[in-house]
């Protein structure tokens, strides 16, 4: 029986090595992963889109999570020594290429948040500020289609939420403090009643764009 | 959105409920399709704001040392790199071509000029002359006779 010889790269096996690593919760190679991503990004973000450093720092931050959610939800996992991503197959190109693609994704995310962001000059910030970013068309690169696209979808709406909702429900759901702990700690809440309101109101916010997307995902 | 029942999945995922609750509420839940779908938001909720919260904690870390070792270790780019290579080749190449003209000057027979061949660019460059053309020149044989007055 013939037998396939896969021969990798040492740059493959080096990258196969950090994806493994991630999975299996290692912190060293967690820092070693970071670090590889993150010079490959400095070295070449402007060749993806134009952001001020403090914008690219923070579209980092959220493509890296990201992409750590995504080997930890096994989108991208390794078997026989090879990185692995979508239906099963091997990853085309480098995992640098993947995470940069992640980093494309949310750079359009922030730009139709932040319209002034979106340079006129590249093509990706014309198309958000002629055409505007409809998500519909993204929602394919952003979201998974498996069993797991709510929670795809979770992910990515609580990383554009509010800077206040983001402190109350990381205080009520991880943090796991009462309603009156949160009340002494957020002195410019008036009220339980108010701080309670404005816990509802968040979840609110979040469940309802959440919805939409996945609706529009399964129509589309 | 319900929100007495989302105090009471909140209990539930917070585990402050008694397991006599905990049985009545998960009846509740299987019998009403809003009110399971409201748990299962609250409950993926709860699990991306941790896994997101407890990277974002390792990220804080992962930034200081990467930031430190920058500082203290600096790291050179792909980019720099070849940005020296290219110097070094530039600086060689121009280096190179400064130096010839002194070592052709120097290999000349009387240390004055370049040989004439290599100014000239070599035979190559210049076809030679028909060989019969100054055989048959007038000039030349009139040159001659000037030169012999007895004949």
């Amino acid at each position: 029986m013939a037998k396939t010889i896969q021969f990798r790269a040492p740059i493959q096996e080096n990258e196969a090595r950090l994806v493994a690593g991630m999975a299996d919760k290692k912190r060293s190679i967690e820092y070693e992963l970071y670090t590889y991503c993150s010079d490959y990004f400095w070295d070449n973000y402007r060749g993806v889109f134009f952001a001020e450093e403090n914008v690219a720092a923070e579209i980092l931050q959220n493509s890296f999570i990201t992409f750590w959610e995504n080997i930890e939800r096994r989108k991208i996992y390794v078997e026989n020594e090879v990185v692995m991503g979508k239906d099963n197959k091997p990853l085309n190109g480098s995992i640098l290429t993947y995470f940069m693609g992640i980093a494309r994704n949310k750079y359009m995310e922030y730009g139709r948040e932040h319209p002034v962001y979106a340079d006129p000059e590249t093509e990706l910030g014309r198309l958000i500020r002629t055409e505007g970013f409809d998500p519909n068309e993204y929602i394919d690169m952003l979201y998974d289609s498996g069993e797991n696209m709510m929670l795809d979808i979770i992910a990515d709406v609580i990383s554009h939420m509010s800077q206040r909702c983001s402190e109350i429900l990381t205080k009520f759901y991880y943090e796991e403090k009462k309603l009156e702990t949160i009340l002494k700690e957020m002195p410019t809440i008036e009220s339980y009643d108010a701080l309670k309101t404005k816990k509802n109101k968040c979840m609110n916010s979040l469940r309802k764009s959440a919805r939409e997307i996945y609706k529009r995902k399964l129509n589309s | 959105m319900d929100e007495k029942f989302q105090d009471r999945i909140d209990n539930y995922l917070l585990n402050r409920m008694d397991d006599a609750e905990k049985t009545e509420f998960l009846r509740e839940v299987e019998q009403d399709e809003n009110k399971k779908e409201q748990l299962e938001f609250t409950q993926n909720l709860k699990d991306c704001i941790r896994s997101r919260e407890e990277k974002l904690q390792a990220l804080k870390q992962f930034q200081l040392h990467y930031e430190e070792e920058r500082r203290t270790k600096p790291v050179r780019s792909k980019k720099k790199i070849w940005l020296c290579i290219s110097g070094v080749a530039a600086v060689l190449v121009v280096g190179f071509f400064a130096i010839k003209p002194m070592f052709d000057y120097e290999s000349s027979p009387n240390y004055n000029v370049a040989p004439m061949e290599q100014m000239r660019g070599g035979d190559e460059v210049f076809s030679p002359a028909p060989a019969d053309s100054t055989d048959n020149d007038t000039i030349k044989y009139n040159i001659e006779k000037r030169v012999n007055p007895d004949e």
